[in-house]
């Protein structure tokens, strides 16, 4: 008989519902407001570690990645910051468009 | 065992969501909290068996929360931590937590992980020896007290255990493998600087209160504690 795995099976029904989640979240934040690269690290770290437990786990890793850049670099350029944030993006939404 | 009570905090919905269907799929029962406050409050509450505590929840944060729990009780706590986050064993230790796990973490880990810490919690509940003394080191294992020189030494549930071994059989060389499984670790998902970090924190903790270094490394084998008794 074939078993069920429930912690699969929630995965599978929940993982996309997570990532919209997460673009939603990254898509929220406003470029011209004083905390941007706060939330953004915020942002990036919180649900970086959501998806990955959701079989994303590259994009988990990205995420964690520009959370990790923008603690060490808090001066960095803001079109650098603007050109990550947006890379992120546009690497999840191509995740949920496959 | 599997029916136990299981606090999970973090302040992600979906990372709950995951955690609670891991151990309820064996059996074990979940309460939530998603932030410090109301963690400490579901604690007070439920008096649970194990804490699955994450580091970012916000302020109050996962240390400052476990520090809290900590003064109250000898709960398991096992720290939950991003990868890559700059936060080291020394840390989650030294905030008084008994392990911690990397997300994201297999259901087969975590369940392994806090079937170990319940394993534990009920061999430390049957000591079979109220007083161990070494030294002027005396361990009291109903109190779950330390006393070194006659002055008190607060020890985490860890540290307590480790030394709690230690004591039992004085120059006895005990195994990494043996110390882990007292602690209520597997060797196989600790990393070889655990046992580590616990024995200089200890040495630290005796130091401090006056005593002498009694806790030694046999390298490549484990600890033994350096007795001029027995």
């Amino acid at each position: 008989m074939l078993q069920i795995d429930p912690v699969a099976e929630m995965v599978k029904a929940r993982k996309y519902i997570v990532l919209e989640k997460a673009i939603t979240a990254l898509e929220a934040l406003e470029v011209s407001s004083n905390t941007y690269r706060t939330k953004l690290a915020a942002v990036a770290h919180e649900m970086g570690g959501a998806i990955a437990f959701y079989t994303f786990e590259s994009e988990a890793k990205e995420l964690s990645e520009l959370s990790h850049w923008l603690e060490k670099d808090p001066d960095a350029p803001i079109e650098e910051v603007e050109r990550k944030h947006t890379e992120i993006l546009n690497l999840l939404r191509e995740k949920r468009e496959k | 065992m599997a029916s136990e009570l299981i606090l999970v905090v973090d302040d992600n919905p979906d990372i709950r969501l995951f955690v609670r269907t891991c151990l309820e799929t064996e059996g074990f029962k979940v309460v939530e909290a998603e932030d410090g406050h109301q963690a400490m409050d579901v604690f007070r509450t439920t008096n649970p068996a194990v804490v699955i505590l994450d580091l970012a929840i916000g302020q109050p944060d996962g240390f400052e929360v476990c520090r809290e729990i900590r003064k109250e009780s000898s709960v398991p706590i096992v720290m939950l931590t991003n990868r890559g986050e700059e936060v080291d064993e020394a840390m989650c230790l030294a905030a008084g937590a008994d392990d911690y796990i990397t997300k994201p973490v297999s259901p087969r880990i975590l369940t392994l992980r806090i079937t170990t810490q319940l394993r534990h919690r009920g061999v430390a509940a049957s000591p079979a020896q109220t007083t161990l003394t070494v030294n002027d080191l005396v361990l009291d294992t109903e109190s779950r007290e330390f006393h070194v020189g006659g002055k008190t030494v607060p020890l985490t549930r860890t540290e307590f255990d480790f030394l709690r071994l230690l004591m039992t059989q004085p120059r006895r060389v005990f195994t990494r493998e043996q110390v882990l499984e007292v602690i209520g670790s597997s060797a196989e998902f600790s990393s070889d600087h655990l046992l580590d970090t616990h024995a200089s924190r200890l040495r630290i903790k005796i130091r401090e209160a006056g005593g002498n270094n009694v806790i030694g490394a046999v390298r490549g084998v484990g600890y033994r504690l350096y007795s001029t008794q027995a």
